[in-house]
């Protein structure tokens, strides 16, 4: 279906840099979120690192910013073409991905690393079918997500009726725990919290730099809940179009990432936590009521394995596995 | 072939398309689609007409326009904005010009509400034209007023095309908003200073009225107490923490509806006639937009915005004359194309260059924003130009895009004054 | 008050002159301007619903709880405002083209250029409108969910298509008046 990358390169090995020679394989690889973000950094360093062990004959564009295709439109977009790899969040699809629905819900992941250690394995283990069309290039998770807003949250007493940003599949969770979530386009969340319409958010808390957002709330809630699962994916056909040693680097590039994205966002994340704690005096405050946030947080994912089991979907047999991974990733620290 | 070429040959393709006289919208649609069709293969095509049409369509965040065009609607039926000119023209119609410089004034104050240009041209733009037009203004000066002016929804806080930039660059929305207030004033200023030179060369332009006396003058203020009161409403509002941009749409229509009703001003017909309008305003700035994601996803696939970029930035010559060069891409860029998607594509490439050379991060996002407003009133694909002449269609494009050529003029004025005193964009901040 | 009535007249006598040449000429044309009447009615009460919604839910939230998934409808309305507009709009020649060229040129010619024009447009809305309702049918067997609300919204998808295709039958009308030779709308 793609024709550009093959005719596309007669005329561009003449340019200057001379290293191109007239056979560069190009790959065309489209994320929905901007340059700087953690899996966006994620996709150039797979691109540096795809260039260099194939002696720069593969060449990749990458399309930050959904400028090539949206999260909306990135799987379909890369089956059909518009994209050779697309990079998307699977959680952003509820419905579409109902084992990774499980795994998505509280967990106990200590970091984004185990997370995504834990699921980059389910995923290899437990395919969805919604990717059995095409080559999965990478999996990561961001860390868990963590309430963070302008009043102490210390208990579920607190929480009750807070207007909180959420996004994701995580109404539920949040409509059991008490809280009045709030969807919200991306784009209105900091005039949002500056005007008090909502309380705070519940996100992964690299944002409280990358999106400014620690100049808007002052606490944060040291419970880890929900992560978002990030998968990488080729197109297909263009998969098998390419030769075997540049197919061998991918692959083992594919744990790599996992590796690495897990390790580049805790440890920004350690950096955005000094930070906000040394230019914005945010406070993490501990729960009072932990047990009572766990036992709603089973509930909640008992009822993503039931849902699984509807759809004919090995859900137990996947939970059993998650709990088992995230034990052993978490052992391994 | 190569694919910047390829890009090329699909940015005549639109030219032409446009100039045959298909609807401008339509040719964005039409050529980005026949362009991924060649380039990217057929499923690629038929993939962004389906997914990428309906969530541009299916946007909380757009649906501003709508809101904000009835709130205009209803206000205008209404009768009121009659008050708010003829107060005006009280007090300004004496001067040369002085009905322009209202107009530019009202989208000053109506973009402290608004963060689109297309929104704030729409609206202004259906309340002004009529006006001027009743006050025998140029048509050239009208449009060229009301296009111009309806920049100023970016150019003063809040502004959408800031928080991309921010968000983007990993600068803080309230520094850059804080940033751009200083040029946001000025531009006004000089808009209106330009207005007044024009109309005191030649003043067929803008023709003086009839002096009033201080009596009717002072009079003539309870009728703009009701738009008063409305504004202040939903700016109070948007910056007292009440509600969201968008919010502020809703409220401000739902607030208008409600003051017409106070002033025994409602009727059916009225409301029927403004939602018709409304409609149809919003249908033709929608499919603009979205018709320019279209053709920018093509234009993308080509990566012919990433070839121009790396070439401005490749050459050996003084920073400030890069600077001017990237200016001047920027500039040609939101010429052929959707400005905000040319901005989107390019800030990558661009933005650590410029830091590079040393100029200040915030200080070059209001540039880059200043430059992108000024996209949308350069011809021939200029946003706010085709809503303005969609909006009046007895003024021909070519005369809309006279008038705003007097106003690029002010923009270059401003521009070389920015550059000149930096302090003006980071004194605030 | 006087500029208000003349802005309403000349809009009115445009629609006028659009029926007078319906009722004379045939019954497609006027069915087709009677569904993209009904198709404005919608566009314009989904606009008032969208109003409604965010002010009540600004107001609820200050006394109890949001509305849950105010965001997403409001989305979906906004998609049903503006693709049920698209007929209507057309109707009344309400997409921007520039003349600036194509005014010089012969008679003719111009005719020639506004069916190619025409039946371009036709061919390729027609295009998106069947795409969106493959789009809803590939949603509806993902089993896709909205976010928020955890709900289906490919019915929406599926009325976003009728809008494009009511505009395609306005378009279909265009291109039959302008072969027929009947008298030209084309010019402001
Ligand atoms: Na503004
Ligand atoms: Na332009």
């Amino acid at each position: 279906a793609c024709s550009s990358t093959s005719s596309g390169n007669q005329s561009s090995g003449n340019e200057s840099s001379g290293e191109k020679s007239a056979d560069v394989i190009e790959l065309n690889y489209a994320f929905f979120a901007p340059a700087g973000t953690f899996p966006a950094v994620q996709m150039e360093k797979w691109a540096e690192e795809l260039e260099k062990r194939t002696n720069n004959k593969v060449k990749v564009n990458t399309f930050p910013g959904g400028t090539l295709l949206t999260a909306e439109n990135m799987y379909d977009g890369v089956a059909n073409g518009l994209a050779d790899i697309g990079l998307s969040s699977t959680t952003y699809e509820p419905g579409r991905f109902p084992l990774l629905a499980v795994s998505d819900m509280p967990s106990g992941y200590p970091n984004a690393k185990v997370a995504s250690k834990v699921i980059a394995d389910l995923v290899n283990e437990y395919t969805p079918e919604a990717f059995k069309d095409f080559k999965i290039i990478t999996t990561f998770a961001s860390e868990p997500a963590y309430i963070q807003s302008q009043q102490p949250i210390e208990s579920l007493e607190d929480l009750k009726g807070k207007q909180l940003r959420i996004s994701g599949a995580t109404t539920d969770l949040f409509k059991e725990l008490g809280a009045a979530p709030v969807g919200m386009s991306q784009s209105e969340v900091a005039e949002a919290l500056q005007t008090g319409i909502v309380n705070g958010y519940v996100s992964s808390r690299e944002v409280l730099k990358d999106m400014k957002y620690a100049e808007m709330v002052k606490y944060i809630t040291d419970y880890p809940l929900t992560v978002n699962t990030f998968v990488a994916v080729m197109n297909k056909s263009k998969w098998d179009s390419l030769p075997e040693d540049v197919k061998t680097v991918i692959d083992e590039l594919n744990t790599e990432m996992t590796d690495f994205t897990g390790d580049y966002l805790d440890n920004y994340v350690g950096e955005v936590l000094k930070w906000s704690e040394d230019e914005h005096s945010i406070k993490t405050v501990p729960l009072k009521d932990n047990e009572n946030w766990t036992e709603i947080g089973n509930k909640l994912q008992l009822n993503a394995v039931k849902k699984a089991e509807e759809a004919g979907l090995p859900g137990q047999e996947y939970q059993n596995r998650l709990k088992e991974l995230v034990e052993k990733y978490s052992q391994e620290q | 072939m190569d694919p910047t070429s390829i890009g090329l040959i699909g940015i005549i393709a639109l030219l032409v398309a446009i100039f045959l006289r298909m609807p401008v919208s339509f040719a964005m649609f039409i050529t980005g689609f026949v362009g991924l069709f060649l380039f990217m293969g057929k499923a690629a095509a038929f993939n962004v007409l389906s997914a990428d049409i309906w969530g541009q369509f299916a946007s909380y965040t757009l649906a501003i326009i709508p809101l904000y065009v009835f709130m205009g609607e209803i206000i205008f039926r209404s009768g009121i904005t009659q008050n708010l000119f003829d107060a005006a023209y009280k007090w300004l119609g004496q001067f040369k010009g002085g009905m322009a410089s209202t107009t530019i004034l009202a989208s000053a104050g109506f973009s402290s509400i608004c963060g689109s240009n297309t929104a704030t041209a729409a609206t202004m733009g259906t309340i002004a034209l009529p006006e001027l037009k009743k006050y025998k203004y140029d048509q050239a000066i009208s449009a060229g007023a009301v296009a111009t002016g309806g920049t100023l929804g970016i150019l003063i806080p809040p502004s959408t095309v800031l928080i991309v930039i921010a968000i983007q660059t990993q600068q803080s929305v309230k520094d850059l908003f804080a940033a751009v207030l200083l040029p946001g004033i000025l531009l006004t200023i000089l808009m209106i200073l330009t207005i007044i030179f024009l109309c005191q060369k030649n003043p067929n332009l803008g023709p003086a009225g009839p002096k009033f006396p201080l009596s009717e003058k002072l009079k003539s203020l309870t009728g703009v107490i009701p738009v008063f009161v409305l504004f202040a409403f939903v700016i109070g509002g948007l910056f007292y923490g009440l509600f969201t941009p968008t919010e502020s749409g809703a409220f401000g229509a739902f607030g208008a509806l409600i003051i017409t009703i106070a002033m025994r001003k409602f009727t059916w017909k009225r409301l029927v006639d403004a939602l018709d309008s409304t409609i149809r305003s919003t249908a033709m700035v929608l499919f603009l937009v979205v018709g320019a994601v279209v053709f920018g996803r093509f234009i993308t696939a080509t990566r012919l915005p990433f070839a121009v970029a790396e070439f401005v930035s490749n050459l050996a010559v003084p920073s400030v004359i890069i600077l001017i060069a990237i200016l001047f891409v920027y500039v040609i860029g939101g010429a052929i194309m959707d400005a905000l998607g040319f901005l989107i594509l390019s800030i990558p490439i661009f933005f650590p260059a410029v830091i590079m050379l040393g100029y200040d991060p915030v200080w070059f996002s209001i540039i880059l924003c200043i430059v992108t407003s000024l996209g949308a009133i350069t011809p021939p694909v200029g946003v706010n130009a085709f809503i303005v002449q969609g909006i009046s269609r007895e003024i021909p494009m070519t005369t809309v895009f006279k008038g705003t050529g007097y106003f690029i003029v002010t923009y270059s004025i401003l521009i070389a004054i920015l550059i000149l005193f930096p302090q003006i964009v980071t004194f605030l901040i | 008050m006087n500029e208000v009535t003349e802005l309403t007249t000349g809009k009115e006598s445009i629609s006028l002159n659009i029926e007078k040449n319906a009722a004379g000429i045939n019954m497609f044309e006027k069915f087709t301007i009677k569904v993209s009447k009904f198709f404005a009615w919608i566009s314009g009460s989904a606009v008032i619903v969208m109003m409604l919604l965010i002010v009540i839910n600004g107001i609820k939230r200050i006394f109890s709880t949001p509305i849950l998934g105010t965001t997403e409808i409001v989305g979906w309305l906004a998609a049903i405002s503006v693709s049920f507009a698209l007929g209507f709009t057309q109707i009344h020649r309400g997409h921007v083209d520039i003349d600036l060229l194509v005014s010089k040129f012969p008679k003719g010619l111009q005719k020639v250029l506004r069916i190619i024009v025409a039946f371009l447009s036709l061919g390729f809305f027609g295009i998106v409108g069947w795409q969106l309702f493959q789009y809803a049918f590939s949603l509806s067997a993902n089993r896709n969910v909205s976010q928020t609300l955890g709900v289906i919204y490919y019915p929406f998808v599926i009325l976003s298509a009728l809008g494009f295709f009511v505009f395609v039958l306005v378009l279909l009308k265009d291109l039959i008046s302008e072969i027929k030779g009947g008298e030209s709308n084309g010019s402001n």
